[in-house]
């Protein structure tokens, strides 16, 4: 399982016709995490990743800050394994990181008819998932934005062919979305993507979990170029914290660091959430080897 | 290239051909490289002990990020250390730069004494006798060398060495080779003013965001340093810190990198510090985020000494020989100032007596164990401390 004690604080109500299935978020519904730069809410992904696959059901990870060899070293000590679940087909990973921006020949002839390949275990495999993201990118310009509707029919015909079963549940999990918005993307278009994943993800019943980051002490500004970006990434958090059903804003503690707790997290409700069981907490956490436990505030193990 | 079920060849060995580069246990790990215990990540070392424990070493295939400090060149130090290591360890080596010529950069190198000996078994190699360079080989190189700053290291040297320089005034590709030895990346003072291109926010992000993608394939690892001090808005500029909490700019690029440390210098600071530091350190060392590649918690927070997981204040002291990174503490309770006024006003048979003993033991060093140590010290720590050019607890070793 995820992190239990994280489990016991977010109480997912099942559906009636899903009933033996816990601790799969709503059908429908989306997940914000927010984290800052003094605790990263990276962990958290895990979370919802291994509590989809230990209930065998989809997961699409779509990720623009890690490597699928972290993702699985890490699913492996959680007691996932992300390779037999993707050759299952549970499973599929879309590499955002690597192959963003570089410009490949384009092979047009198949890569429309053939989705690209999800899987990363060598790299000759690696370079295949290139062509997702590439086709449209010009060769001239290297490291211009990336494509965010390339970006999204990837995401598309991913979910498409190996994930439209009914009863998939599927979640497709975005780690770190706010590194397109860094990456010079619009933000209106952002919160446009953003919109149309969360409608592949209600067409299959599943969930959209995705990861931001969202640092304070923007009041301490800046030059104008800065402001400008301020301004902009101020609407991209509002704008998708409004969108969402379930808040999880990470970040360190008031009074810096402890040993003890690594930081605090926020369980908050969207405007949209009329899920009655569900308790807005503020809660701590403790990062440990392969587990994350999460307590109230000031019942931190090592303080009592 | 469709989606159907493939037969994935290498998933058997799903730890070692993954992304991140791993070597296949039949081969060798090349020299300077360590496995982290923590992991079994592969490590390679910055070229500074201390530093070396706060991070726990640089994982292969990351990105390590050093806020500069202001009118100081601490930073650059630190780049010179990593280059240094990895000339030693006879890695190949990658030094960019726009504000100063990067050979320039590689002249003024630290040394480490291994060098200097294998350089002389070589000489010797040449006219005599192939012993002696079997037995220098059969030496296990050590995983962070000790380098002493005072001296430089040769044109030979420089010379034998695979380095590879981009000028980014007059930029020109470079020759690219496959090899398990690993790749240093220094890049120096990235999106300074001294840079022809543009730097906006977005694109100095997608490049380090297509580096981080690149690096995490290989076995190279980059180090780079930027002034973070330049991007804070000038009427704030002269009151704040450069801390990355105040640079939107910054915390962007922070977001990309494995690793960000930041040095703050005394001398360079623009807020009048306390004199009870400056004597002791030569500034401040932040660190803003720790290497996690493969793990849920960083390796540093379990298994450093120094910081044990960026909760310490820590300050840095350059010194004659050597650059080391310490717990920033007060001197001892008292300090200088007091016991020399207790002194001079005649003070206690037992103040006297202490000090004409130190006095007889040492000579002339008493003034400077009286700068180190306060008057609860016992003779026997004096007597410890009793070179005059010695840094007390200098760095770590690991």
């Amino acid at each position: 399982m995820g992190y239990a004690t994280l489990d016991t604080a977010l109480s997912f109500s099942s559906d009636d016709e899903y009933d033996n299935i816990k601790n799969i978020p709503p059908s429908g519904s989306s997940i914000l995490i927010k984290d800052t730069i003094g605790a990263e809410g990276g962990f958290l992904i895990h979370h919802f990743l291994v509590n989809q696959l230990k209930a065998e059901k989809h997961a699409v990870l779509v990720s623009l800050a890690q490597t699928m060899q972290h993702y699985a070293t890490i699913g492996r000590k959680l007691g996932i394994n992300l390779q037999i679940a993707q050759q299952k087909g549970t499973f599929s990973y879309i590499d955002g990181l690597t192959h963003l921006y570089t410009t490949a020949p384009s092979s047009s002839n198949d890569s429309t008819i053939n989705p690209p390949s999800t899987i990363s275990t060598n790299l000759r495999q690696q370079s295949l998932i290139s062509d997702a993201f590439l086709t449209n990118c010009d060769s001239s310009s290297s490291l211009s934005s990336p494509s965010l509707s390339h970006i999204y029919s990837t995401i598309k015909s991913v979910i498409t062919t190996r994930h439209n079963i009914p009863g998939s549940r599927l979640a497709l999990i975005i780690d770190d979305l706010s590194a397109l918005l860094y990456a010079g993307c619009n933000v209106c278009n952002l919160i446009e993507f953003f919109k149309a994943c969360r409608l592949l993800c209600q067409k299959q019943k599943g969930s959209l979990i995705t990861l931001i980051h969202a640092d304070e002490a923007m009041d301490a500004i800046i030059s104008s170029a800065d402001e400008e970006n301020a301004r902009q990434e101020d609407l991209f958090i509002k704008s998708l914290q409004y969108q969402s059903e379930y808040i999880l804003a990470v970040r360190g503690l008031g009074s810096g660091f402890s040993r003890d707790v690594s930081g605090e997290i926020t369980l908050a409700r969207g405007p949209q959430n009329y899920d009655l069981e569900y308790r807005p907490t503020t809660l701590q956490y403790k990062i440990l080897d392969n587990n994350v436990q999460f307590f109230a505030r000031g019942f931190s193990q090592g303080v009592l | 290239m469709s989606f159907k079920k493939r037969v994935v060849v290498s998933s058997s060995s799903s730890t070692g051909s993954g992304s991140t580069f791993a070597f296949k246990p039949e081969q060798k790990i090349p020299t300077g490289i360590r496995l982290s215990p923590y992991n079994g990540q592969l490590l390679i070392s910055t070229g500074v002990p201390s530093l070396d424990d706060i991070l726990c070493g640089i994982p292969l295939g990351s990105l390590f990020l050093i806020l500069e400090d202001r009118n100081t060149s601490y930073a650059k130090l630190l780049l010179k250390y990593f280059i240094a290591e990895g000339l030693a360890h006879e890695n190949r080596v990658l030094v960019a730069s726009a504000d100063e010529k990067p050979q320039a950069l590689v002249k003024g190198f630290p040394v480490p004494p291994s060098i200097q000996n294998k350089k002389i078994s070589l000489d010797k190699l040449s006219s005599s006798s192939s012993i002696i360079n079997s037995q220098q080989d059969q030496l296990p190189q050590p995983f962070c060398h000790t380098f002493d700053l005072t001296k430089r290291i040769s044109e030979k040297t420089i010379n034998a060495a695979s380095l590879s320089f981009i000028d980014i005034a007059e930029f020109s590709s470079n020759e690219q080779t496959t090899s398990h030895n690993a790749l240093r990346i220094a890049i120096q003072s990235i999106a300074s003013p001294m840079w022809p291109i543009s730097t906006s926010s977005q694109e100095l992000f997608r490049f380090f965001h297509a580096l981080r993608g690149l690096l995490r394939s290989t076995n190279h690892a980059a180090m780079m340093t930027i002034p973070a001090h330049l991007y804070i808005h000038s009427e704030l500029g002269s009151a704040v810190s450069p801390s990355i909490s105040f640079i939107p700019f910054i915390k962007r690029i922070a977001r990309v990198c494995d690793a960000v440390v930041g040095i703050e210098s005394f001398a360079g600071s623009p807020q009048t510090s306390n004199s009870i530091y400056t004597s002791q350190y030569n500034g401040l060392f932040h660190v803003h985020k720790l290497p996690t590649i493969n793990s849920l918690l960083a390796p540093a927070t379990k298994l450093s000494i120094l910081s044990g997981g960026g909760g310490d204040q820590l300050g840095f002291k350059l010194r004659r020989r050597k650059f080391a990174i310490e717990k920033l503490h007060l001197p001892p309770e008292g300090g200088v100032g007091e016991r020399r006024t207790v002194a001079g006003g005649g003070g206690s048979e037992v103040e006297n007596a202490h000090k004409s003993l130190k006095k007889f033991d040492k000579g002339d060093d008493a003034t400077d164990n009286d700068i180190n140590n306060n008057r609860n010290s016992s003779i026997i720590i004096d007597s410890h401390n009793s070179k005059p050019k010695r840094v007390i607890g200098g760095g770590i070793n690991v």
